[in-house]
């Protein structure tokens, strides 16, 4: 064995970063919800072990200031992870029957933006990774379904009857 | 992962359990680190990356063949990737001189 040290960090951004480079170039969307949620798992306890608030803890605040149920950081991250599938893909139960109902596609998308917020956290806005990403959104992603520009006043677009 | 306890029971003396022992496996392997991360554990990781990448899709592959056969063109490239690159005929070799109940069945 050649063992070499690497950060946690790295471990995250190499996975985060071939998740992109896959969900961009029309890769398979299983792969990216996994190296995704994977990358995940690793920034939002980097997010939390310096101090700040991670993505999970995020929504659960907004939440809780509406009148929410008042959950557990880990219990309301659990619940993110299983709408956006990503724990159904990397694990299988003994009484799964082996098929799993989802929208790839989309899934694929939120598990690289839920990553790429503790990411941004973590390493700011600047890195070639999320530039890029953030490009790829504004040219590809319907702006009245999806808030393209990050503009904290966006509201989704909905049609009139 | 079952012939891996099988080989374990016949070095060391007893089957250990499945959770357990697929848990050393991806912790061997450099799963556990890919994709886990506890509050006390250290910032660094020691990994070889090329041999337990080889490692992990070796023993994934394995599985795979078990249940879809290795026709598909991925699984053959795999392979002769691994056959030509970690000395196949050498392997082979190596293998017949295994005792049977170590074998795959």
């Amino acid at each position: 064995m050649t063992l070499k040290p690497y950060s946690r960090f790295e471990l995250a951004e190499n996975q985060l970063e071939a998740a992109i480079g896959l969900f961009v170039s029309g890769g398979d969307r299983f792969s990216v919800i996994s190296l995704a949620g994977a990358a995940d798992v690793i920034l939002s306890r980097l997010v939390i072990n310096r101090g700040q608030e991670n993505f999970t803890e995020l929504p659960l605040k907004r939440e809780l200031e509406c009148g929410g149920a008042d959950e557990t950081r880990e219990a309301h991250g659990k619940g993110l992870n299983d709408t956006l599938f990503i724990n159904q893909i990397k694990h299988m139960d003994d009484n799964d029957d082996g098929f799993i109902d989802m929208e790839p596609e989309e899934c694929a998308l939120g598990a690289i933006l839920k990553a790429l917020v503790n990411y941004v956290i973590l390493a700011g806005q600047q890195k070639n990774i999320v530039l890029a990403f953030k490009a790829w959104v504004r040219l590809n992603l319907d702006p009245k379904k999806y808030n393209v520009n990050c503009d904290p006043n966006w509201k989704p677009h909905v049609e009139e009857a | 992962m079952d012939y891996a306890r099988r080989v374990h029971r016949e070095l060391v003396g007893y089957t250990p359990k499945r959770k357990s022992y697929s848990h050393h496996i991806d912790k061997k392997l450099g799963v556990i680190a890919l994709k886990h991360l506890s509050k006390d554990d250290p910032d660094t990781v020691e990994l070889d990356l090329e041999k337990q990448a080889y490692d992990a899709l070796s023993q994934a592959i394995s599985d795979y063949i078990s249940l879809n056969g290795q026709d598909e063109p991925f699984v053959k490239a795999f392979l002769s990737w691994a056959w030509k690159n970690t000395d196949g005929p050498a392997l082979m070799e190596k293998f017949k001189t295994v005792p049977d109940k170590m074998k795959p069945k």
